[in-house]
């Protein structure tokens, strides 16, 4: 049984853009799984996928490694065709789907062993290229341990490492942080971070919106199929007119500051509880100190202003709407 | 550069200090070996590698193996104990022989093959499929590791009993050629049977869908076993008959005619296993036309091997059968053919043949329903022709079956032009859901059935109803009812009206197909785009100016968000 297969070096992207969804559709009959999603990834960046369940992440993560193909629209990594040239694409991809796809009665070393040949990896540079990965994840102590006794945590990072393996230039993490304990996440978010500052594209989707929020340079959040907002949190904050929180502790006359505060632009939903005084801002950063200096020079006793901004969580829950297919 | 990343190419630095001392210390003999081991395993299709550490390892393999050595060393001593005092005077290998067939069969025709049926079932079930599907290994890669790995259980199996089969062939009784062929038999029907299991693998979906697929291969393999068991143990017992030269042409043309059907079966398989996007068609397409060349040849030359005088009248089963086998073929594969999806994907554009002589003779091995057809139809046609004249030269030779040659052209060009209606119906249909449904190919089979019989039961209900119900002769028009047309046809009391008919009906309705679908049976061929054609050259190594070197710790690399 002689192979054909030809080793093949690793590429690293020469194109700005790594991943690039044009007009993305995809439907299982009357089902609109992926409905006209765009988006582009820039070389070096992390970019969260998010939505609910039925959203169509995955479908649309699939489509991306070639795995399937979309109704309508293109999909390009590193500027190549997922449909037109899914070998192109496959050499620069690494996946992780969402279950583990671990085989029985196979050890971690052999488990990435067996897919290092099956990239074509030969020889020293496979067995180097190995040791790296098992280094890289961690699971260097684990490489002769059986896979079916490895914790969920370690599997993980098996999984990861064998998505690593060919060296490729653009990483597909569906759900990577799904079921692990904590010291596990913050480990994945190191092992995302480092290879992003490496030069990885990586498109990772996740329901822990707050692992996301730390990890991704920009975020697509996506509900029934349709991409509703993406960009940076902020970004994606500023086009939706997001409310940052302001509470201020008056040292006296409250209700008169509220009432000041109600006639300005920008301010609403005041609350007044005892000395605090809270309200939505709608507006920048710069505004907001506009506003404070103003409250100065009209004199009223400010002791403390407290602002923040919203989290990932409450720009996801504005944005979507909670329906599923 | 980051702390973290700095530990990183210590580690590395480490590894690679760590390897060179070892490396250091090892004898240079040893060094060679090593080196020439991983070589070779390089070599080797990875899936092999992978199935055959899995296998040793798996307790249905160990339970197995134990179970064999344990069970022939039983019969040895139990088998020889019986035999006793006769056994030194008298042949004893076939009683013996025997036993130890029944003990090899269990595992080489129905273990390995379950396991291997097992293996790829778990791929696809366990998501597995899609990992392997996204490296360099093709999907017919994926296939022949998986067979290369079963055929190495089975040999572990046959090596587990060897020593038993030469101490039986030393009690005499059974020589050697009579044991190689045994033992080509078992082999060559073990892995026929792991390539008939390996197709069911992924042929259904869902728990209800692989239910059904694994009791078709455990069905398959227990008939098989029953069907080879009688042919071994007569063998065993009366030796071949045969002259060795006449075994070893029977055994080739068995081999040849296995090996080519095995060979669609792999290829279908493998197309199961294929990205929607790609060509999954082409391969299958060629794989049927060399068994199809395969078939009709050896068939000829039996016959002519065969012929020795004119009482050699029993050769003429063969065209005979020939005809029933491409019957029966030809309903499934065409039906299949014809239902493929007509979408090309750019990428199978690409690949379409693009001089005038390649359009015109290979047009009709590309993808898609149109080219199906004609496929289906032209080679049919080929082939059938073929019986007929095999069967025509057979009855001249030996005289025998003259008078009904004429029958038997009556009955092929009828079941010609019926496959060709059933063909087109399949067509009409699958085009017809497939504007409203995602339809795979495999409901061309259900398309085919219901095509068929309502060319049987519309024109007899019909001609029933007029009748007020009443019992009714045959006429032309019932010419589309298939059933009751060829068994007149057999009983040769036909009209020659109905076969213009038949033939006429599906020769216009195949004609009328070409002319409206002509633009889409001749799709243009697209231009590969440079930049791919740079990077295909780059990956078949013929490009060596393109490709960045491989900087798996990004040393060189600068920090891209900068």
């Amino acid at each position: 049984m002689i192979r054909r297969v030809v080793p093949i070096p690793a590429v690293h992207s020469d194109h700005a853009v790594c991943i690039e969804l044009r007009r993305l559709h995809r439907f299982f009959g009357a089902t609109r799984a992926v409905n006209d999603v765009s988006f582009s990834v820039r070389r070096g960046h992390v970019f969260g996928y998010i939505g609910p369940n039925g959203a169509g992440k995955t479908t649309s993560m699939r489509i991306l490694a070639t795995l399937d193909l979309p109704s309508y629209g293109e999909a390009f990594v590193d500027g190549f065709s997922v449909i037109n040239d899914p070998e192109l694409v496959r050499h620069r991809l690494g996946y992780m789907p969402d279950s583990f796809g671990t085989y029985h009665d196979v050890n971690c070393w052999e488990y990435l062993d067996f897919f290092a040949r099956a990239y074509g990896l030969i020889g020293r540079d496979r067995i180097r290229r190995l040791r790296w990965v098992l280094d890289f994840t961690g699971t260097r102590g684990m490489a002769e341990k059986p896979i079916r006794g490895l914790s969920k945590g370690m599997k993980q990072r098996l999984c990861l490492g064998r998505a690593l393996i060919h060296d490729p230039a653009v990483l597909i993490l569906d759900e990577p942080a799904a079921g692990l304990d904590p010291r596990a996440r913050i480990e994945l978010r190191r092992m995302v971070g480092e290879l992003a500052a490496r030069g990885k594209t990586i498109l990772v989707s996740s329901h822990i919106l707050t692992e996301l929020a730390e990890m991704c340079d920009s975020v697509g959040i996506i509900e029934q199929g349709r991409l509703l907002a993406t960009g940076s949190v902020e970004e994606i904050q500023r086009e939706r007119k997001q409310h940052r929180e302001l509470v201020f502790r008056v040292l006296e006359r409250a209700g008169e500051m509220a009432e000041y505060l109600a006639a300005r632009e920008h301010c609403q939903n005041l609350i007044v509880d005892g000395q605090l005084v809270r309200m939505e801002f709608i507006g920048e950063v710069t505004d907001q100190a506009v506003l404070v200096r103003e409250l100065i020079t009209a004199g009223y006793p400010i002791a403390e202003v407290t602002s923040h901004s919203k989290s990932l969580e409450d720009v996801f829950l504005q944005v979507t709407e909670g329906r599923v297919q | 550069m980051s702390t973290r990343e700095e530990s990183h190419d210590r580690t590395l630095l480490e590894i690679l200090r760590g390897e060179r001392a070892s490396v250091e210390n090892t004898p240079a003999w040893l060094r060679k070996i090593d080196d020439w081991s991983t070589r070779l395993g390089d070599q080797l299709n990875p899936i092999l590698i992978k199935e055959t550490r899995q296998a040793l390892k798996s307790r249905q393999f160990v339970t197995t193996f134990s179970l064999l050595l344990f069970a022939s060393l039983a019969w040895t001593i139990i088998g020889s104990l019986q035999g006793m005092p006769a056994i030194y005077h008298s042949p004893s290998a076939p009683r013996m022989l025997i036993g130890y067939y029944l003990l090899l069969a269990v595992p080489m025709l129905m273990v390995v093959p379950l396991a291997a049926y097992r293996s790829l079932e778990s791929e696809v079930d366990e998501g597995t499929l899609d990992l392997l599907s996204i490296t360099s290994l093709s999907p017919m890669q994926i296939i022949s590791g998986k067979l290369a790995s079963a055929a190495l259980q089975m040999m572990l199996y046959l090596v587990v009993l060897f020593p038993s089969v030469a101490y039986a062939y030393t009690l005499r009784g059974v020589d050697l050629p009579t044991l190689a062929l045994l033992m080509v038999m078992l082999v060559a029907s073990g892995l026929m049977l792991i390539i008939v299991a390996l197709f069911f693998a992924p042929v259904t979906g869902g728990r209800t869908g692989q239910v059904a697929s694994l009791l078709a291969v455990t069905a398959i393999l227990v008939t098989s076993e029953f069907a080879i068991g009688p042919v071994a143990f007569s063998l065993i017992r009366s030796g071949n008959s045969l002259p060795l030269s006449d075994t070893l042409v029977l055994l080739m043309a068995i081999l040849a005619l296995g090996t080519s059907f095995c060979f669609v079966l792999l290829m279908s398989t493998a197309a199961r296993l294929t990205p929607e996007g790609e060509n999954r068609s082409t391969g299958i397409r060629f794989a049927i036309l060399a068994h199809m060349f395969v078939v009709v040849a050896v068939c000829v030359f039996v016959v002519r091997w065969f012929y020795r005088s004119e009482s050699s009248e029993q050769l003429a089963a063969i065209p005979i059968a020939l005809g029933v086998y491409l019957t029966a073929f030809w309903a499934v594969v065409g039906a299949l053919v014809c239902s493929e999806s007509a979408i090309m994907t750019p990428r199978i554009r690409r690949e379409l043949p693009g001089s005038f002589l390649g359009r015109l003779l290979l047009t009709w091995l590309t993808p898609g329903p149109a080219t199906g057809l004609v496929f289906s139809t032209v080679t049919l046609i080929g082939t059938v022709a073929a019986s007929h004249l095999l069967l025509q030269q057979v009855a001249r030779a030996t005289g025998w079956f003259v008078d009904d040659l004429g029958r038997h052209r009556t009955l092929c060009i009828l079941v010609t032009a019926y496959l060709t209606i059933a063909f087109l119906g399949v067509r009409l249909i699958i085009a017809f859901l497939r504007a409203r449904y995602p339809v795979d190919v495999r409901v061309g089979i259900a398309a085919i059935a219901v095509t068929m019989m309502l060319l049987t039961v519309a024109p007899y209900a019909i001609q029933s109803f007029l009748n007020d119900y009443r019992t009714f002769t045959y006429s032309p028009w019932q010419a589309t009812n298939w059933a009751w047309t060829l068994r007149k046809a057999y009983e040769d009391d036909i009209d020659a009206v109905v076969i213009y008919l038949v033939v006429g009906t599906a020769a216009a309705l195949f004609l009328l197909h070409l002319l409206l679908l002509g633009q889409r049976v001749l799709p243009q061929r697209l231009a590969t785009p440079q930049r791919v054609e740079r990077e295909y050259r780059r990956l078949a190594g013929l490009d060596l100016e393109v490709p960045k070197p491989s900087d798996p710790l990004g040393l060189a690399s600068d920090d891209p968000k900068a």
